[in-house]
């Protein structure tokens, strides 16, 4: 929040609730308060969002970190399995930049699809046998076959997509989402981050903190990242010999001794610690609740695959993904790891693909068959493609690779608001770069935000002299996706 | 120069553009937890030695911490990143501040911040004098100040005329989770 923002909102609290000598605890104050005030969910300072009836009351954001190869998963290339093993042509790459370890492209030879594809469902979606599952299901899904992107490099590829920018320091998507719409349980995260790494992957990818950060934005809208093994969340149970209530009392000691100190310096800093002790002892309960699997029927926790129980599993994430939302949760953000398949395209991308294929396509299926689908948006999608072209040396098989490719992409998207059973936008006949009914990563954004509700040109944030948003100064709304 | 408010020049500068104050600013996680073991009197200064796999287990400067290039490789990581400790796998030219339910559970829940309190608590319980005379002196010790009247009849409220061990050590946690012990004055 700007600083005289924050200034604001402090005295406005600062007026209401007189300079008590004694300090009040937090019970007191909610009392006080109502539905608002100093709660860590209570609805952002910001105004008149959704700012139209919104088709998407929450997301869940499957990100495939690596960028999965579209030519060899959902894109199906004809021309590009003829081609095989010949030179790529120079009008389809001629003046493009490719990442260091591509270098210049001319020359590369061509790499077919590593299985054979078939259409699917009555939309006859084309989809790989890498990905039973999601073909199974393909008639819930729009697929975006026209992205594209300005970065060759994960980091700034990824924060580019979740942020509008390169370089770290913007809003994520979520804490954009958080701010703009508030929260609607007061027991959990608004926004909660899980990441999960493919498994035997050689894959070295770091989840930044930043892929998920508030940037600017007060920190309460930044995501909340669950551990990927043990306890979702660490130090949730009290130490022995402390019940609630002595809990309680300390709690309300603390925020009194803390209210005190806001009145003292005036810093806004205080008022977002008081309310974020409150959420840790909401938390308590709530987060072992969320992530006790005991009364999920049996035929649910199968439909997520075998890893569904296994903490810090893509399955297991999923189906916590799935609870959150139920419990209220805005912006659920999974990031799942290894598709990056520079010489692992006949091995490791088989483990990927079974990693993520089964759960994300029940997740899918679980929320529409609790009728969550229907104000649920699902996203699944990494940060760019593969080159159509081979990475490594094609008499050698087993280290087949495809380096970073920005220029096409595909992600699909199911759920609220969305055209079900549609193939969107085109790359050309190599795969190579997208042609028809582009989408940048900021139309991408616009249209995300559109989905909730909100126009990607209003929700602003005024930092360093300027109202910054998500898309920056781009983006338009893919309305051919829209249902 | 103090951080401390003033109501007739924030009414004048709210922003502290003209610079009436210190700006408000929080102690970083090293110096934070280093503070934390001071205070209760258990912090060993020893100079030089192996580094800490778990910070958490030790009572050594935060200084002498082990940290992985990733941020998630020892205990001691954990810790740190859960206060904003940058992984040390690129360059940051400053760090975030964050205020998350996680770092309060750390507060309320850890093995490590009970361990204080109780040290603390236990200070606080032998030092000379009645009740409020031990929460002056804890006061002055931690934050290098008076003791007010609302907060010393708060300690009367939550310590009676004859707390016992476990009262001593949830006041104590109180204490050292309060906001004053991060924030430089």
């Amino acid at each position: 929040m700007h600083p005289i923002d924050e200034i604001r909102a402090h005295l406005t609290r600062r007026e209401f609730f007189g300079r008590t000598a004694t300090g009040i605890g937090t019970a007191a104050l909610a009392q006080l308060l109502g539905a608002d005030g100093l709660r860590a969910d209570a609805p952002a300072a910001v105004g008149g969002f959704p700012g139209f009836a919104p088709k998407a009351k929450r997301v869940i954001y499957l990100f495939m970190n690596g960028g999965p190869t579209h030519v060899d998963t959902f894109d199906w290339k004809p021309k590009l399995k003829e081609m095989h093993g010949q030179p790529v042509p120079e009008s389809y790459v001629g003046g493009k930049r490719f990442s260091t370890m591509t270098g210049a492209a001319g020359g590369k030879l061509m790499l077919a699809p590593v299985e054979p594809f078939r259409q699917h469902g009555q939309s006859g979606a084309w989809v790989s046998e890498l990905m039973p599952h999601t073909a199974a299901i393909a008639d819930e899904l729009c697929f975006i076959k026209s992205m594209h992107t300005d970065a060759v490099n994960h980091a700034p590829a990824i924060s580019f997509l979740l942020s509008g920018a390169q370089l770290p320091g913007r809003p994520s998507l979520g804490a954009w989402l958080s701010y703009g719409l508030g929260s609607e349980t007061e027991n959990l995260p608004a926004y909660v981050v899980m990441t999960s790494v493919s498994k035997g992957t050689s894959c070295g990818q770091i989840f930044y903190d930043f892929y998920w950060g508030s940037g600017f934005l007060p920190s309460r809208f930044q995501g909340v990242k669950f551990r990927s093994s043990g306890d979702p969340v660490l130090y949730l149970s009290d130490p022995a010999g402390v019940d609630r209530g002595m809990k309680r009392d300390m709690l309300d000691d603390l925020a009194a001794l803390n209210e005190q100190k806001l009145h003292d310096f005036g810093d806004p800093e205080i008022a977002a610690r008081i309310a974020q002790y409150e959420m840790a002892f909401r938390m308590q309960s709530s987060v072992p609740e969320l992530a006790d699997f005991s009364d999920e029927p049996k035929s649910v926790l199968d439909s997520y695959g075998p890893d569904v129980l296994e903490a810090g599993s893509f399955a297991h994430n999923c189906l916590m993904a799935r609870r959150l939302v139920e419990r209220g949760a805005r912006c659920v953000q999974l990031m799942h790891a290894g598709w990056d398949q520079h010489n692992s395209l006949t091995t490791e991308l088989y483990n990927q693909c079974r990693d993520t294929d089964r759960a994300s396509a029940a997740l899918v299926m679980d929320l529409k068959q609790r009728g969550l689908l229907e104000d649920t948006l699902v996203v699944w999608g990494g940060e760019f493609g593969r080159t159509p072209f081979i990475q490594g040396n094609i008499a050698d098989r087993p280290r087949w690779g495809r380096d970073h490719h920005p220029y096409a992409f595909t992600v699909w998207m199911a759920g609220a608001g969305v055209k079900p059973g549609l193939s969107f936008g085109a790359s050309d006949d190599l795969g190579m770069n997208a042609i028809v009914d582009k989408v940048h990563v900021h139309d991408f954004q616009a249209t995300l935000l559109h989905l909730m509700g909100i126009d990607h040109q209003r929700l602003t944030y005024r930092f360093q002299g300027r109202d910054f948003r998500l898309t920056d100064v781009h983006g338009e709304v893919v309305r051919g996706i829209l249902g | 120069m103090s951080s401390r408010y003033d109501a007739e020049k924030f009414a004048k500068d709210g922003e502290n553009r003209w610079l009436w104050r210190m700006h408000p600013r929080k102690l970083e996680a090293e110096a934070w937890r280093d503070a934390l073991l001071a205070v209760s009197g258990e912090l060993d200064g020893a100079v030089g030695g192996p580094p800490e796999d778990d910070v958490l287990a030790s009572r050594r400067r935060t200084l002498y911490g082990r940290i992985s290039r990733t941020g998630d490789v020892f205990a001691t990581d954990a810790f740190l990143r859960l206060f904003d400790f940058p992984a040390a796998v690129s360059t940051a030219e400053q760090r975030v501040t964050s205020t998350v339910p996680q770092q309060y559970l750390f507060m309320l829940n850890s093995p490590f911040m009970t361990a204080r309190a109780a040290a603390l608590g236990e200070w606080m319980s032998k030092r000379p004098g009645g009740v409020a005379e031990k929460v002056g002196e804890a006061y002055w010790r931690l934050y290098g100040r008076e003791v007010s009247a609302a907060e010393r009849a708060l300690a009367g409220e939550w310590l009676g005329n004859e707390p016992g061990a476990a009262q001593w050590a949830g006041y104590a946690q109180v204490l050292l989770s309060a906001h004053e012990l991060m924030q430089i004055p």
